[in-house]
């Protein structure tokens, strides 16, 4: 239950900037998750928090006090800064059982074996592999080690969780298990939790707050609602949403009722979002309404495949050159290569600058 | 060891963070190691050019009046450029690079091809022959030519004759008994076991999908095997080609044996002939000769293999696949396979055994045959007086001193190779970490007579935190360490490698220190490694030569070392009966140690 | 495997090195100055010259030595003075034991062994495995005083001590080491003061020690061995020595034939090869005997000492590890056609017990062998000097033998003493006097290697 500061925080590798001039707040108990495509920095972020890469510059701060600043030479070992870790890879000591694993943290801390024993007993049992203390992790499969590396990490109690990918060595299956039972325990701990991924499924879902990096610099940090709806630039927008945003070149001219953009195939009039110039307008599939049958408010589009998922089908239409994506969450049928007539959400559309790449005017939610 | 906060307060915090870089466990653990690297290794080769480069006491007996100390380019001159620089140095160079290489390539062809049948065909009886065609590499390198000695002597050093000419009455010629011939022959059946060992590990860890891809495509398995396996393995063929140069290059048992009695001098022999005759100097030069030619070899397979670094192509994991089959050829290439191992193990432990029976050399009498050079009273008549070698104390004495030689040498340098492994892995990339694994590197290509020749002098005082070992048993331990380093880098690089770091960050956020990390997490992620560089280190201790001949004394003599010490003055039979007893304390060692904790010595290459 | 780039800098970097360092000794291969004497060849002198070399005595130029073995004269000054030049410390030592300068004419031998038994201990270095008997009877005979002994070869032996030497390491009492040659060479005389000469005034059983050994034999060093090592021939394929002349072993019917321990390897037999040149006028006398003609020496062989050297180099000799080996190749029962070769005098003890079948040349002339001999001396600074001087007295014998000396009474390996008898095989150390040339260790040290790089640069 600590707030948790990088300010101004750089970390080199040999020529490669891996964190760029970061600044970033956690706030007591949030569930902060730092999404980005690999390479981004984001498990370099939590490296340095947790103590194991020592940053180049700038000052990490918990609770206000810094257990790093480049600047006074500051640096509090990992052990010392009440913080949990777990791996990707779980990093499972395979010559210890489970037991042996989850309790090395409480032995070092030289904690009484008998509350050793009792702290463990709960932890796996809370985490339901009460029953698998004496086995070897190579002998669980990949759920169950996965449950004995979060032990781990609860085992000291500590104030900070640190989770670097955890989840992506799960099935599908598991995994959405897994999302679940890692916001409750959040929830139950209270701890203020750091988690890095790049699936931004388990970003939106788990999340009280989203950081979008990308090359080592912060994207955008928001709630993950506003995080999907407004993207704060086009990296974002491109990043952030399953199936993804589309993004169209337009041509926008102030007008009445709104913004007029014009692409390259066709025009959508009075667009809330005010903007004028080169734009790119970032429109949600979800937020594109589907008409088979002719529909004098709607544009002509042509099918070009329909993927049905079951609660959902996504549709990808063409109109010349332009491309477009659409969610339908209703149950129609379509053929491919027929003829389809989109409507717009007007109200939906975020324009984005065509030079920067960043966001003109936020649509209103 | 994140020490900040013990440090001085006043210091500016660009000390303190330089401070704190400086003292993570891998640069600590790299900058003592580099200390002991120097200490072991640079001040020796460093000492050698120097001895090179001044006159010696010795000078005097071809220069009156030199002054001891003084520098003299004389003994490169007379080397290099000399009227018996061609009889010194440029025909046993030669003579060098003819057999290295002939014993390089036989030992290389026999070993990837017996390794290639062992890991990837449907050879019968497969596990057995993988751990018999490791035998040779677990007896010295000499006793095969002892056995070859009894076997084709002829009457070209008179005396008795071999087993061949008295069963057939056919006299051997003298290239068959002496020479280049029997030196290569000889040692490719002992290194092919050194290859077998390299390239076996390679092929194991080559990803069968990749051969399975080319099968889908429509290649046959010849294709597959020279159009992918081949390429494949080839940089680890290449370095298995170069290691096993650099070792035969070096080794001086056997072509002392084989090339003496024809004046067939190697450089090894000629290096030994000089510190023989007390030119220590002239042997250095020799000595340093070496050292360049194993330099060069190693620059010409990087320029060679090129960006195709070795193993870069392998992944770590190993994969099963589907045996090619042999078919038709199964059991004749299984017969010959036999006939080799048969020919290559077994025969000369036979023939050695059979001698050390004769109670007298040249009697092939099946009444001549005796116990005395094993359980024989001390006879003044026989052999002045040495008795059966399992009644001397001597004998005893000497296998007490070998076998805790070759433990406690194990023991350090499988520890050492661990924390060797540390440093040159957690600093990847960085000078340091370089730095140590090539300095650790160098031992292997200084001649172990010279580097023997070095410690000689080098301990005689106390030096630092050591005291004076001189002609100690830890003399020799240090000296086998130090020798050992290049493989023990190896082993335990490979070793640590293979603990992912993740797994020593948990333990670090577990708030261990570094000790602990060590103790609990990487100790025991190393066993396997630490075990196999243990046994490699312990069976090559176990038949050193060259490396310790300078330095034991009567009371630090090693089996290795009698046996030599035997066959110097002639005394045959009791001298095979000790290399016999050395190879059975070996073998079973090795047994014992593998059914244990399931080692292998591959591993401790580093393979 | 070997994969750095930073690996191949430095290897490179070492490589250079070694190779500018190779290449330097001779930028400019200028002509050598013309040969000092007539004796050094044409033929050898565009030797080039080593950039630095000492000034030294003219006889033997530096420019030509590692080429031209012109054999060095020792010249025969008043004998060296071996104390003069010792330090403070050697000099304190050698007082406090009473040796060197400082030993009385009488020794009292009651009270050495009263302090030797306080001392506790003896340390030997011996070149001789037999070193282990001599243990037991010292033991023995001196209970409480133990003997630790070093059974090394030879050449480490020297090395040994003249690595403790200078590093200031006194472990060793006593030396029992042949190559004269490098002890009077190099560890005899101050500042190499490693090894002193201490002569029991008396031996067991109360013989003056004068009276029973030549003066040659205690002085400047005590001589325990007089090693005979002469050529031999195989008794059951020859009825008679088939070899009459030295020279014979040169011709072709011996080609092949002719074995003795490498002159590399074994000191021994460069020793005694390097004594015939030392003999050039007996050598060229035999010549003309073998050959009925004055010898003609080749180009840049400067004696017919040497040029015995060169012919039996150029006869494909047959050589074999030790010298004894010699001996068991020669005297191997049931060969045919077996070699005759130069080996220790002591192996006639295989041929008493029945193992070889072989005898000495007896007549061959000029010489039919050479005598190496073995020295027995004190350290420098033993630690034991009392126990030392027992132990030297031990070893010495007495006129039966004696425990300390009989596990060395073999034939062939000649007694100083004269007071002790004979072994059956052997001769008197008169009568080996007589029938072998002795090593001049002076002689030996300035020239033996010189005569190993005219072998080696002949042997083809």
């Amino acid at each position: 239950m600590h707030t948790i500061e990088l300010v101004h925080v750089t970390k080199r590798f040999g020529k490669v900037v891996a964190v760029d001039d970061l600044s970033l707040t956690i706030e007591r108990g949030n569930f902060l998750t730092l999404l980005g495509p690999s390479g981004c920095g984001k498990t370099t972020v939590l490296r340095m928090l947790a103590g194991l890469e020592e940053p180049d510059a700038g000052d990490i701060l918990i609770d206000g006090k810094p257990v790093f600043s480049a600047q006074e030479g500051i640096f509090v070992p990992p052990a010392k800064r009440n913080l949990g870790l777990v791996f990707q890879s779980y990093a499972l000591w395979p010559h210890m059982t489970v037991y042996q694993n989850v309790a090395f943290g409480l032995e070092m801390a030289k904690q009484p074996k008998q509350e050793i024993q009792q702290r463990i007993g709960g932890i796996l049992k809370d985490l339901q592999i009460g029953e698998m203390g004496q086995r070897y992790p190579q002998e669980m499969s990949g759920g169950q080690q996965q449950r004995v590396a979060l032990a781990r990490m609860l085992a000291p109690k500590p104030g900070i969780f640190l989770l670097d990918e955890p989840l992506s060595n799960l099935d599908a299956r598991l995994r959405v298990d897994m999302r679940s039972e890692l916001k409750r325990l959040h929830r139950d701990t209270g701890a203020t939790t750091l988690y890095v991924t790049h699936d931004q499924l388990e970003a939106l879902t788990m999340s009280t707050h989203i950081v979008v990096m990308k090359e080592g610099r912060v994207q955008q940090h928001a709630s993950p609602a506003q995080v999907y709806r407004t993207p704060a630039n086009l990296f974002v927008a491109d990043f952030i949403g399953s199936p993804k945003i589309n993004l169209l070149d337009a041509t926008a001219t102030l007008g009445e009722g709104g913004t007029h953009l014009k692409f390259a195939t066709f025009e959508i009039a009075r667009v809330l979002t005010r903007a004028s110039g080169a734009v790119v307008a970032g429109i949600r599939p979800e937020d594109i309404r589907i008409s088979p049958e002719p529909d004098p408010n709607g544009i002509e589009f042509k099918v070009y495949s329909v993927l049905p998922a079951g609660s959902e089908i996504v549709i990808n239409a063409h109109r010349g050159a332009t491309s477009v994506v659409i969610r339908e969450t209703r149950d129609i049928q379509l053929e491919m290569d027929s003829v389809i007539w989109l409507q717009f959400d007007s109200k939906k559309i975020n324009l984005y600058d065509k030079q920067t790449g960043s966001l003109i005017a936020a649509a209103k939610n | 060891m994140m020490t900040a906060v013990a440090f001085p307060v006043s210091f500016a915090p660009t000390a303190r963070r330089a401070w704190r870089k400086l003292t993570r466990p891998h640069v600590v653990l790299g900058l003592v190691l580099l200390g002991l690297l120097f200490y072991l290794v640079m001040i020796p080769l460093f000492i050698m050019i120097q001895t090179t480069i001044t006159w010696q006491v010795e000078d005097q007996r071809l220069v009156r009046g030199v002054v001891p100390g003084e520098f003299t380019l004389f003994h490169w001159d007379r080397v290099f450029n000399s009227i018996i620089s061609q009889a010194m140095l440029w025909t046993p160079l030669q003579n060098t690079l003819v057999t290295s290489i002939g014993i390089s390539f036989f030992a290389l062809s026999i070993g990837s091809l017996l390794a290639w049948l062992v890991v990837r065909s449907d050879l019968p009886g497969k596990g057995y022959i993988s751990s018999i065609a490791i035998i040779p590499y677990m007896m010295p390198s000499w006793t095969l030519s002892l056995a070859w000695i009894v076997v084709f002597k002829n009457q070209r050093i008179g005396g008795s004759m071999g087993f061949f000419e008295a069963l057939t009455g056919i006299a051997v010629p003298d290239w068959l008994s002496y020479g280049p011939v029997p030196i290569i022959i000889t040692l490719s059946l002992h290194y092919y076991a050194f290859a077998f060992l390299l390239v076996s590990g390679a092929l194991q860890s080559l990803d069968a999908r990749l051969e399975e891809s080319g099968e889908i495509l429509g290649a046959s398995r010849w294709q597959v095997l020279t159009r992918i396996t081949f390429p494949l393995v080839i940089p680890a063929v290449l370095s298995a080609f170069i290691l096993t140069f650099s070792r035969a290059m070096g080794s001086f048992g056997t072509p002392a044996f084989l090339g003496n009695p024809v004046r067939y001098y190697v450089l090894s022999t000629s290096l030994y002939n000089n510190i023989q005759s007390r030119l220590q100097a002239d042997g250095f030069v020799i000595g340093l000769a070496m050292i360049a030619i194993a330099i060069v070899t190693i620059y010409i397979n990087q320029r060679v293999i090129g960006v195709r670094k070795s193993f870069a192509t392998l992944t770590g994991k190993g994969f099963t696949s589907t045996p090619v089959r042999l078919r038709a050829f199964r059991y004749p290439i299984f017969i010959i396979v036999i006939t080799f191992l048969t020919i290559a193990v077994f025969a000369p432990l036979l023939f050695l055994g059979y001698e050390s029976l004769m109670l007298k050399k040249n009697s092939y009498d099946l009444s001549n045959l005796s116990l005395h050079y094993w359980i024989g009273e001390s006879n003044p008549k026989i052999a002045d007086g040495i008795g059966g070698v399992l009644r001397e104390s001597q004998t005893w004495a000497s296998t007490w001193n070998s076998v805790a030689l070759a433990v406690v040498t194990g023991v350090i340098t499988s520890l050492l190779g661990i924390f060797l492994g540390y440093a040159i892995v957690k600093g990847r990339g960085t000078a340091l970490s370089k730095f140590v694994e090539q300095v650790a590197f160098l031992p292997y290509l200084m001649p172990s007579i010279a580097f023997g020749a070095i410690y000689l002098g080098m301990f005689a005082q106390p030096m630092g935190p050591i005291p004076a070992l001189y002609g100690t048993f830890w003399l020799l331990v240090l000296v086998s360490v130090a020798k050992h380093l290049p493989y023990s880098s190896r082993s335990g690089t490979a070793a640590v490698m293979q603990v992912g770091s993740e797994l020593e960050e948990a333990a670090i956020i577990g708030g261990a220190s570094w000790l602990t990390r060590f103790r609990r997490i990487i100790m025991p992620l190393t066993t396997a490694g630490l075990v196999s560089g243990f046994l490699l280190t312990f069976i090559t201790t176990m038949r050193e030569l060259s490396l310790i001949v300078l330095l034991v004394t009567p009371a630090t003599r090693t089996l290795s070392t009698l046996n030599f010490r035997y066959s110097e003055q002639g005394y045959h039979q009791p001298g095979n009966a000790l290399a016999i007893l050395l190879i059975v304390i070996v073998l079973f060692s090795e047994w014992f140690v593998r059914r244990l904790r399931g080692a292998q010595i591959g591993k401790g290459l580093g393979a | 495997m070997f994969r750095n780039k930073c690996f191949n800098v430095a290897l490179c970097v070492l490589v250079i090195a070694i190779v500018t360092a190779a290449c330097t000794p001779a930028p400019e291969p200028t002509k050598a100055p013309p040969p000092p004497a007539p004796t050094t060849a044409p033929a050898a002198a565009p030797t080039t010259a080593p950039a630095a070399v000492p000034t030294t005595a003219p006889v033997a130029a530096p420019t030509t030595a590692p080429a031209v073995p012109k054999p060095t004269e020792v010249a025969k000054p008043a004998a060296p003075d071996p104390y003069k030049g010792i330090t403070a410390a050697q000099d304190a030592w050698a007082k406090a034991a009473q040796v060197g300068p400082y030993q009385p004419a009488t020794l009292d031998w009651d009270a050495i062994e009263a302090a030797a038994k306080k001392e506790g201990k003896v340390v030997v270095y011996s070149a001789s495995s037999r070193i282990a008997d001599v243990k037991k009877s010292f033991e023995a005979k001196y209970p409480g005083i133990t003997v630790e002994g070093y059974d090394i070869a030879a050449v480490d032996l020297l090395t040994k001590l003249q690595k403790e030497f200078r590093s200031n390491i006194h472990t060793a009492d006593v030396a029992f080491v042949g190559d004269p040659a490098t002890q009077l060479g190099e560890m005899f005389y101050p500042p190499n003061k490693i090894l002193w000469t201490f002569v029991p005034d008396v031996l067991f059983p109360n013989v003056k020690t004068v009276d029973v050994i030549n003066q040659g034999d205690r002085d400047p060093m005590l001589v325990h061995i007089i090693g005979g090592y002469t050529w031999l021939y195989n008794t059951e394929a020859f009825k008679e020595p088939p070899i009459k002349n030295i020279w014979d072993l040169t011709k072709p019917e011996w080609r092949g034939r002719v074995t003795f321990g490498d002159p590399q390897t074994t000191p021994n037999t460069l020793n005694c090869f390097t004594s015939l040149t030392n003999h050039p006028d007996e050598m060229a006398k035999a010549y003309e005997a073998a050959f009925g003609k004055p010898i003609v020496l080749e180009p840049g062989v400067p004696n017919a000492g040497y040029q015995w050297i060169k012919n039996l180099a150029k006869n494909d000799p047959v050589m074999t590890k030790s010298a004894g080996d010699a001996g068991n190749s020669v005297g191997a029962k049931g060969q045919k056609n077996p070699p005759v070769g130069f080996a220790p005098w002591s192996k006639i003890r295989d041929v008493l017990s029945g193992n070889l079948v072989f005898d000495l040349m007896w007549n061959m002339s000029p010489v039919i062998g050479c005598a190496d001999l073995v020295t027995l001396s004190m350290v420098n600074q033993a630690p034991h000097p009392n126990a030392a001087k027992l132990m030297v007295r031990w070893y010495m014998g007495d006129d039966k033998g004696g425990l300390g000396r009989s596990p060395y009474n073999v034939p062939g390996d000649g007694n100083p003493r004269k007071d002790v008898a004979v072994p059956k095989g052997g001769k008197s150390v008169d009568e080996m006097q007589k029938l072998l040339w002795r090593n001049d260790p002076g002689y030996t040290y300035a020239n033996a290697i010189k005569v190993r790089d005219f072998w080696i640069a002949n042997l083809k």
